[in-house]
């Protein structure tokens, strides 16, 4: 692992809406080195999006930073929340509303590469022919004259993956780039996404609900929930042996085409954004919950192994497994 | 009439955080509380309802003792301009009580029936929305002659169509709602459903744009008679009241324009609450407005 | 469609002018005439015929468009009604013009800058500017700017004494083009001087409401996901503004300021009549103060096709600047 790219430490993020505040993210630490992927799982509401925007510089106006700090190429970009729009690209989830309905493709390409400071138009054309062809697209001369409505959404998607890739970042954020896509054509996005990887030596970062497409796409997972990171590590290892008991209902959820056991669902709700909780955030629907103990103190976000952290009182270097409950 | 009481709150809860909004409402309330005890209030009376002539009192610039001057007649412009106000109420409130009447009735109608009668309806409606919204008015207006239950008839023909389309969609999409339906599977008779499902909830938007409409109304109104179409003298009005200035502007500015003023404050608090209205009604807005505050 | 509309309504005020009556034919023969004479307008206007064959006569001049002859100038209402127009869209036009390229501008940056000073200003300002009376402003400007200040005219397209010195003949009847042609310049400015007051105040209007409407659809625009990914990506917010926000505001503000043209016009209509500019509004009250009904069917006849080729330029308009929608 190279340097440290880009450093969180503990970081809270507040939206103000109707009136009222909630608290999205509630003190995530994390790292992020040069080539590394790493994906964020978690449920809607957890806090990764919020996370992944405030990293890619788009967050929106009705969000603040309340405390903590991120530190992007050695930069604070606390009071410079624009800074990272330098060298972060962002992968936007919904295809449909994320171009100007107004402006063919070849337009956004050129203003997107002015702005990276590609003044000479011939340039920035080649540019936006290589990244178009390196998404796989054929016919790039359509591409480049159509606009929006006249693309279809898997070409879109590509669209956007090439304006992103052409801006050479240093970051490469997905907004949750399988979900929007029909299951046949979700191999294709990934291997895409791995062959970028390789090709641009970016980083990237990518933001899913959809644990089985980790280990698929990225070195590293951080799974939250509730605004905090329960649990992160290598991919393979998590998988193999999941330490935090959320992890492990994930997992268990996953359904398998042959497994003769029932789907497992993770039963109760997250607790509502606009609460602040004392104990561990999963505690009300954890199985291994202690009362007294996981209910009144918040498990501390801890190094288990060198490459592991997990935030639960439960896990002090050993596995936590689940006994099969009787009436699954 | 019923109104949802639920966006009634919702909206009032909205309405208080926006400052401009509450000063529309002050200034909305001021317009109607003086409008009603205007004839207590006014200093001069008889020059208010325009009974007098006092030739040595003719033309005087604003003193003590006349704030706002006098006019050609000697009259009182102050007493004038506050007994003013509540004939523009008078207006306002016809006009809208009636076009309301109409055009919900015919809207209704339309939206609930529909088939050929509700088309029919609705052409006849356009007929009146093809035309620029004063044009109307003003031909009308010249068409009966000057007076006050003219301008309310005459300004109440050309404003019906707007809420009869306004309610005309409103029904024509509640009609289609799943609690109509069910209503109907479960036997309850036609008239109840429209009672007591259709009517309010077609109603509000209709009735709060009704209310917000006064403002507009009185301006027409004023508008008319400037012209020279509207309410007959002596009847103060401010329209009239300005056009009673206009030859005089040079000699006697006050005449034209503190009734002017007055006008203007009146329509502009409605405008303000309109305004507050348009960003409430407006959900992408709306979202904006409430993350800031 | 829209002709049977058209057709309703003037059909409509066709029975109403006939109902009340108003007796034209002593407008006709003037204040002395003798009994001959009116029984002579009478026939000449057709009253004596029953009520279905004046609106046979009615309709059928209509469609070969004769509007009648004024009851009032005497003269053919078309040719008054086209002597008066060039005048009326002059100053419409020119105020509208004005009104719009002030309020677009403003309604960008006050979205831009959304909760802040400016914001609240331009708030202000469009919701007052139309809220203020029309006839009375123009009355305070004539008051300000003409009587007290003296440094603009107050009324008039043109000085009578000039006009005459160099023999001026309107040929396209807007002034501002017909004196550039023939190469007067004093006469020009002069021109130029009187429109601009009464400009002006028709420009209030449309200045608050495009003001206030691209306000709304700028702030609208900026939630787009579209606008949150080009910041994202690098844009810089002038970037942002000049080509992205204006596109997206411009086809639904086509369409509503092309159906506000009406309204400008309308207010226009009034503005001449205090400005004493010989427009068609100064012609239509003037021929409803004096129950010319000709003259009166006639402006409203041509205001409502004019209302109607409006809203088809704007749809066609719409049309071509959103790529979205066919034709």
């Amino acid at each position: 692992m190279g340097g440290s790219l880009l450093t969180i430490k503990d970081l809270h993020i507040d939206y103000r809406a109707r009136g009222e505040t909630i608290r999205a993210v509630r003190g995530v630490s994390l790292e992020l080195g040069f080539g590394e992927t790493l994906c964020i799982v978690g449920e809607s509401g957890s806090g990764k999006t919020t996370l992944a925007m405030a990293i890619a510089g788009a967050l929106p106006p009705n969000a603040t930073i309340r405390s903590g700090e991120i530190v992007l190429n050695n930069v604070n970009i606390l009071n410079n929340r624009e800074y990272p729009r330098k060298l972060v690209s962002l992968i936007p989830q919904e295809v449909g509303s994320s171009l100007s309905p107004f402006h063919t493709i070849e337009q956004v390409f050129l203003d997107v590469l002015t702005s990276k400071g590609v003044t000479d138009k011939g340039e920035a054309l080649k540019i936006a022919r290589s990244t178009l062809s390196l998404v796989g697209f054929s016919d790039i001369n359509r591409v480049l004259k159509s606009y929006p409505h006249e693309l279809s959404g898997g070409m879109l998607q590509r669209v956007l993956i090439a304006l992103a890739v052409s801006r050479r970042p240093l970051i490469l954020i997905a907004d949750e780039p399988t979900s929007m896509i029909d299951a046949s054509l979700k191999r294709d996005v990934v291997e895409l996404l791995k062959n970028i990887v390789l090709t641009q030596s970016a980083s990237m970062i990518v933001v899913t609900h959809d644990i089985a497409l980790a280990p698929h796409l990225c070195s590293r997972i951080a799974i939250m929930y509730s605004g905090e990171i329960v649990e992160d590590g290598l991919s393979t290892e998590i998988l193999a042996n999941p330490m935090h008991p959320y992890t492990v209902m994930l997992l268990e959820s996953i359904p398998r085409i042959l497994s003769p056991r029932k789907l497992k669902a993770i039963p109760g709700l997250p607790p509502d954004p606009r609460s602040t909780l004392t104990g561990c955030s999963f505690e009300p629907r954890c199985p291994k919950a202690i009362k007294g103990l996981c209910d009144k103190i918040k498990p501390p976000l801890s190094t288990i192994e060198s490459t592991r952290r997990v935030s639960c009182h439960l896990v002090q270097g050993k596995e936590v497994t689940l006994n099969e409950d009787p009436s699954s | 009439m019923m109104i949802a009481p639920a966006l009634l709150k919702d909206f009032i809860a909205f309405l208080r955080k926006d400052k401009l909004g509450l000063l529309g409402l002050l200034l909305i309330a001021g317009f109607i509380i003086i409008g009603v005890i205007a004839p207590y209030i006014v200093p001069y009376p008889e020059d208010a309802w325009g009974l007098t002539y006092n030739v040595e009192r003719r033309l005087q610039p604003p003193s003590r003792a006349h704030p706002f001057g006098t006019d050609e007649y000697g009259r009182d412009v102050l007493s004038r301009v506050i007994l003013a106000s509540r004939f523009s109420l008078i207006i306002a409130i016809s006009v809208v009580t009636l076009s309301l009447i109409i055009g919900v009735a015919v809207g209704l109608v339309a939206g609930y029936l529909g088939g050929w009668i509700g088309s029919t309806l609705m052409r006849v409606t356009d007929m009146f929305l093809a035309f620029p919204p004063l044009l109307l008015a003003i031909a009308f207006a010249s068409i009966l002659g000057r007076g006050l239950e003219n301008v309310i008839i005459a300004l109440s023909l050309s404003w019906w169509p707007w809420y009869a389309r306004l309610t005309f969609v409103q029904v024509s999409s509640v009609k289609t709602m799943p609690y109509v339906d069910a209503a109907k599977i479960a036997g309850i008779p036609p008239l109840r459903i429209l009672a007591k499902y259709i009517l309010p909830n077609s109603l509000t938007p209709v009735t709060i744009q009704a209310f917000l409409d006064m403002g507009a109304a009185v301006l027409e109104a004023a508008a008319l008679s400037f012209i020279g179409i509207g309410v007959k003298p002596p009847t103060p009005e401010w329209g009239l009241l300005i056009s009673d200035g206009w030859i005089l502007i040079g000699k006697a500015w006050w005449i034209s324009l503190f009734p002017g003023i007055a006008l203007f404050i009146t329509v502009l608090g409605f405008n303000l609450l309109g305004d507050t209205y348009r960003e409430y009604s407006n959900p992408k807005i709306r979202r904006l407005a409430e993350a800031r505050v | 469609m829209t002709a049977i509309v058209v057709l309703g309504v003037l059909t409509i005020v066709f029975i109403a002018t006939r109902v009340i009556p108003a007796h034209p034919e002593f407008l006709w023969a003037g204040p002395h005439a003798t009994e001959e004479q009116l029984a002579e307008a009478r026939r000449a206007l057709h009253l004596d015929k029953p009520l279905v064959v004046q609106y046979y006569y009615f309709i059928t001049s209509l469609l070969k468009g004769d509007l009648g002859v004024s009851w009032r100038t005497k003269n053919p209402v078309l040719e008054d009604i086209k002597t008066a127009l060039p005048a009326t869209l002059e100053l419409a036009i020119t105020g509208f013009l004005i009104g719009v390229s002030l309020g677009l501008p403003l309604g960008i940056i006050s979205a831009l800058r959304y909760g802040g000073v400016i914001d609240k200003l331009v708030r202000v300002i469009s919701v007052s500017g139309s809220a203020i009376p029309v006839f009375w402003i123009a009355l305070v400007f004539q008051l300000v700017f003409s009587i007290k200040l003296g440094i603009l005219p107050g009324g008039y397209r043109v000085d009578p004494s000039l006009a005459i010195a160099y023999g001026f003949k309107p040929i396209t009847g807007f002034y501002v083009i017909d004196t550039l042609i023939t190469g007067h310049i004093d006469l020009f400015l002069d021109v130029v001087r009187r429109l601009l007051m009464p400009a002006l105040v028709v420009s209030i209007y449309p200045l608050c409401l495009t003001a206030r409407m691209t306000r709304a659809l700028a702030l609208e625009t900026l939630q787009e996901d579209f606008i949150r990914n080009l910041r994202s990506w690098g844009l810089p917010d002038n970037v942002i503004a000049r080509r992205y926000l204006l596109k997206a505001v411009t086809p639904p503000l086509v369409a509503s300021l092309g159906l506000s043209f009406g309204y400008t016009l309308i207010g226009a209509f009034i503005i001449e009549v205090v400005f004493s500019w010989n427009g068609l509004g100064m012609y239509a009250v003037l021929s409803l103060l004096s129950f010319d009904y000709p003259a009166v069917i006639g402006s409203i006849m041509v205001v409502a096709i004019f209302y109607t080729v409006i809203n088809l330029i704007v749809d066609l308009t719409h049309a071509y600047v959103d790529p979205r929608v066919k034709l």
